[in-house]
């Protein structure tokens, strides 16, 4: 019989001293080379094995060893792992039942993330995203989904994330304090490269602001909300149809490139009912399962290709002892928060991910560009209104364009610093429900080429074509 | 029993721990690695949650599972999604005082409420040691810390009264100097079926201890011997298990609620999926419907704007209305369209169905069609302008009072003014409706707004009967569908005797 004391983890905490019924262990006064003075073992013929030294140690580090018994085997039978995820195809072409039916926005993003195969909503109550609340709590048990009303947004977005590492498409919608809540955990899918979507149906802030109306304010807060360097998609529908159309591509868009994407609706595109289709068959994409001998879950995937583009991504439960953490993290997962390098190398992977993409992401409308001298940029329900009065601009005369972002981020920058440059653009008006709002994101990307003209209107009323079309008029005398 | 050497090769990923010598927190961890060894539970079923403090560290990244490490406070959120998107998984948390009564209390609260099954460690150290021996929501009353440093002022939390409080099925409280006892609450916790908490009172010699005159951590376990005990007075010092009861759980109840959605959809016919009305057509209109708040202003906004989608025409449906959600003023707006429709917010309505004086004078202004309900006259200022209008056209059941030519009614050319400073612009047409008193008599008042929109088809002819029949089946609430149906269909036919053939 006799106890072992492991030096190399050994801290000289004394609890064994302290806990030895028999006294066998003593205080020592020696420090050994890393400083620690080792408990010594200075009666182990008193030992009875009762083993309470080594159920106490917090290091692990103490050994009662039985001579007389030969190590058994490793009693750990394994057994077939909780409800393996069915590895998921890529891609994976899905038949809906088409017709045309009428359809809040809310609504139609809930239609839009079932078809997406969203099998788990975590929500809070906020005007004006209820709805989708609302509708998911009605159509996920139709499709043996999870929706669970939380307690706030900020567990929303934390359920969501752990849906997700679950192997279950998952979503959460919220409005501008709730999405202020988000912002954290935001940041840590980010940071452990999780699918999931977020919608914020835009209302007037700051604050509680005009709670039941609508605002185009987040624009830089969905992309920047949340603190350190770290990079999100984030698309903003103008029609119930792209409720549902663009759901399912922040879906996909979310689990191929591993990134929290964002559906930046707005409290009008949210609450008006629309006739829309609901198409015969969609596209959607899937995350990339891993492979017998995967151990390597973060950053840039080895070969990588423009199918392999993010690391493979396990499901809780399958075996693959995954280790998440928001912590700086190296390829398999492992915690380091002080190598320079490692750090530099992860979020950097996080950033480029996306941006070095944007041409596989970046979708916008782009209209009567051609020979355009003044160029109306809207996004959103704005750019309803503000195609009504380009349309009416060009009947009168004016040499006049449209271009709607569809995905604010990453921002179609390349596009639109081609037709600046292209078609002698000389002047832009962004038309949106903010003072800010998107406005530096083009002022940035238009780099003093053009004169700028901020068409902005708050106040929770949506612009009207006519006022579009004033400033239309205005800005080309 | 399993020895060191096997419990280290079965739970440990890495080592060495990055503890201060002394931390309760290791301790815990081979507590739990025992327990899970002692019930054969396999790895790969264990899904540990963490937030953010020593405690979480604990097992992150250290014990052999699926770990998920995640924010401050948060790790219960986080564990309630996985756990619901994969119930077979064995969810333990471990959280601290700070990351889960502080930071995390809401979610531990309503973990507990929700009886979600998974098991909680809470480490209680009594301060915040990470972040160097701040005080936390159970460090004890005048305790010095770094951010008390005049002592204490606030009541410390008793962590398991709390939880119980909030409907926690299984609860208890051991401390790091009953290790044996832990590993069989632990082991009791893990079988049980629902929301379990044990409060570990662990030592920081570092932080804690140091503050209150302990050195070292024999000092404080030895501490935790005298004062923490089954018959303590204080309840905070007490130890054991408090609570282990049985409650509906929160994954199972969800797992059976969709069985049992599953098979009455199954069960359920199924819909015809297009609603489009077989060559049914519909004329582009922008119609405007206005009342109070309860009227079903939006709902027959909605019916309208199905009915008119039905025929496969562009629509648009807006509506707007204060935070009551009865009583303030509402409005409910629907275009159809053969073109895009850009403007999201039409000025100018071709048709005004207003059901209260407020509506009229709001937004009465110009409209070339107003559709008034009943109700409206009742009010003194709409009856101004009507009763000095001779000829507006009157119907309701009993009574109708249609101009003499047979056509629908034209206020004069003299512009009929009410003291309000409301009018109606010459040319403009004013049908009153009997939508209320029919609904009455139908035995649903409810359903005024039903015959507002038979009333709009039948002057209007913009959409059929049968859209807006079949509309209000397929979308309102089936108990007044039918009746709905009846109100609408009176209303249309009342008015249509009165319109010219």
């Amino acid at each position: 019989m006799a106890v072992k004391i492991d030096e190399r983890y050994c801290k000289g905490c004394n609890i064994c001293v302290a806990v030895c019924p028999k006294n066998v262990l003593e205080r020592s006064l020696a420090l050994n080379k890393k400083g620690v003075a080792v408990p010594l073992v200075a009666r182990p013929q008193d030992c009875i094995k009762c083993r309470i030294c080594e159920m106490n140690c917090p290091e692990f580090a103490i050994d009662v060893i039985d001579e007389n018994k030969s190590a058994p085997a490793s009693s750990a039978v394994k057994k077939p792992s909780a409800a393996p995820a069915a590895p998921a195809l890529p891609y994976e072409m899905k038949s809906l039942a088409p017709r045309t039916v009428l359809l809040q926005g809310d609504e139609a993003i809930a239609e839009g993330a079932i078809a997406a195969g969203c099998r788990f909503y975590a929500g809070y109550p906020i005007t004006p995203a209820t709805e989708i609340a609302e509708t998911m709590a009605r159509l996920l048990p139709q499709h043996g989904g999870k929706f669970i009303q939380t307690e706030d947004e900020i567990a929303a977005i934390g359920a969501a994330v752990g849906a997700s590492w679950s192997g279950v498409k998952s979503m959460t919608a919220t409005s501008g304090p709730g999405f202020s809540l988000m912002q954290e955990n935001i940041g840590y899918a980010a940071m452990t490269e999780t699918p999931c979507v977020i919608v914020d149906v835009q209302r007037s802030g700051p604050s509680t602001g005009q709670a039941t109306r609508p605002a185009q304010g987040d624009a830089m807060q969905a992309r920047f909300g949340s603190h350190g360097d770290y990079e999100i998609i984030a698309l903003s529908p103008n029609s119930a149809q792209e409720c549902f159309d663009l759901t399912i591509r922040a879906f996909s868009l979310s689990e191929k490139y591993r990134v929290p994407a964002i559906l930046l609706a707005d409290g009008e595109i949210g609450h008006i009912r629309e006739s829309m289709r609901i198409p015969k068959e969609i596209e959607i994409l899937n995350r990339r399962a891993p492979e017998e001998g995967d151990s390597k879950f973060f950053g840039m995937p080895e070969g990588m290709t423009a199918k392999r583009i993010t690391a493979p991504m396990p499901s809780f439960g399958t075996g693959h002892f995954v280790h998440v953490t928001g912590s700086t993290h190296k390829e398999d997962g492992m915690r380091d928060v002080t190598t320079k390098e490692v750090h530099e190398r992860m979020v950097e992977w996080f950033c480029d991910k996306i941006n070095k993409n944007a041409d596989d992401i970046v979708s916008f409308e782009e209209k009567f560009t051609d020979g355009a001298e003044i160029l109306v940029i809207s996004y959103g329900a704005t750019s309803r209104p503000a195609l009504g009065a380009v349309q009416d601009a060009r009947k009168a005369g004016i040499k006049v364009g449209f271009f709607r972002p569809v995905t604010i981020w990453p921002s179609p920058e390349k596009r639109l610093r081609e037709i600046i440059a292209k078609e002698k653009i000389k002047k832009i008006i962004v038309a949106e429900m903010a003072l800010r709002g998107y406005f530096p994101e083009v002022e940035r990307i238009a780099a003093g080429r053009c004169e700028l003209i901020h068409n902005s209107k708050i106040g929770g009323e949506i612009h009207t074509s006519k006022e579009i079309l004033d400033a239309i008029t205005e800005a080309a005398k | 029993m399993t020895t060191a050497k096997e419990i280290r090769n079965k739970y440990l990923r890495v080592r060495p721990f990055p503890f201060c010598p002394g931390c309760g927190g290791g301790m815990v961890l081979n507590a739990f690695a025992r327990a899970i060894d002692d019930m054969k539970i396999p790895n790969e079923d264990i899904l540990i949650i963490a937030g953010i403090g020593c405690s979480s560290w604990i097992p992150s990244p250290f014990f052999k599972a699926d770990t998920l490490h995640t924010t401050h406070g948060r790790s219960l959120s986080f564990g309630t999604g996985a756990k619901l998107a994969n119930p077979l998984l064995k969810v333990v948390a471990f959280t601290g005082d700070g990351d889960g009564t502080g930071i995390g209390g809401n979610h531990l609260i309503h973990a507990a409420r929700n009886n979600i099954d998974m098991v909680v460690l809470c480490i209680n150290n009594n301060i915040y040691g990470m972040t160097g021996g701040q005080v936390a929501p159970t460090t004890p009353r005048e305790v010095k810390t770094a951010t008390t440093p005049y002592g204490n002022p606030s009541n410390p939390f008793d962590a398991c009264k709390l939880v119980e409080g909030a409907g926690a099925t299984f609860v208890a409280r051991w401390t790091t100097a009953h290790i044996p006892q832990l590993i069989s609450t632990i082991k009791k916790a893990l079988r049980h079926k629902g929301f379990s908490f044990i409060e570990v009172v662990s030592q920081c010699p570092t932080h804690y201890g140091r503050r209150t005159g302990m050195q070292d951590a024999p000092s404080m376990l030895k501490f935790f011997k005298e004062i923490y005990s089954i018959n303590a007075a204080e309840s905070r010092m007490r130890l054991g298990e408090f609570v282990n009861i049985e409650k509906p759980e929160l994954c199972e109840d969800i797992s059976k609620m969709i069985e049992m959605v599953a098979g009455a959809e199954q069960a359920k016919e199924k819909k015809t999926g297009q609603s489009t009305a077989k060559g049914a057509t519909c004329k582009p209109m922008q119609v405007r419907i206005a009342g109070r708040g309860g009227q079903g202003i939006v709902l027959a906004g909605i019916l309208l704007g199905h009915a008119f989608a039905s025929c496969g025409i562009n629509v648009l449906q807006t509506q707007s209305y204060g935070a009551e959600a009865r009583g303030g003023a509402c409005k409910a707006d629907v275009i159809a369209s053969d073109e895009p429709i850009n403007d999201l917010s039409p000025e100018k309505p071709d048709v005004l169905l207003a059901m209260s004086s407020e509506a009229l004078e709001k937004y009465g202004n110009g409209v070339p069609l107003i559709i008034l309900d009943d109700l409206v006259s009742a009010a003194a200022k709409a009856r101004a302008v009507f009763d000095r209008s001779a000829q507006c056209c009157q119907t309701d059941s009993t009574r109708a009072e249609p101009l003499a030519s047979g056509q629908l009614s034209v206020v004069s050319e003299q512009k009929a003014r009410i003291a309000a400073g409301w009018e109606v612009s010459a040319g403009s047409k004013v049908v009153r409706v009997a939508a209320t008193k029919t609904a009455k008599e139908s035995g649903s008042i409810m359903s005024a707004n039903m015959g507002m929109l038979g009333a709009f088809a039948a002057i209007t002819g913009s959409v059929s009967k049968d859209a807006l029949a079949a509309a209000i089946r397929e979308n309102s609430d089936e108990r007044f569908a039918e009746v709905n149906v009846r109100v609408m269909e009176k209303c249309f036919g009342d008015i249509g005797r009165l319109l010219p053939s």
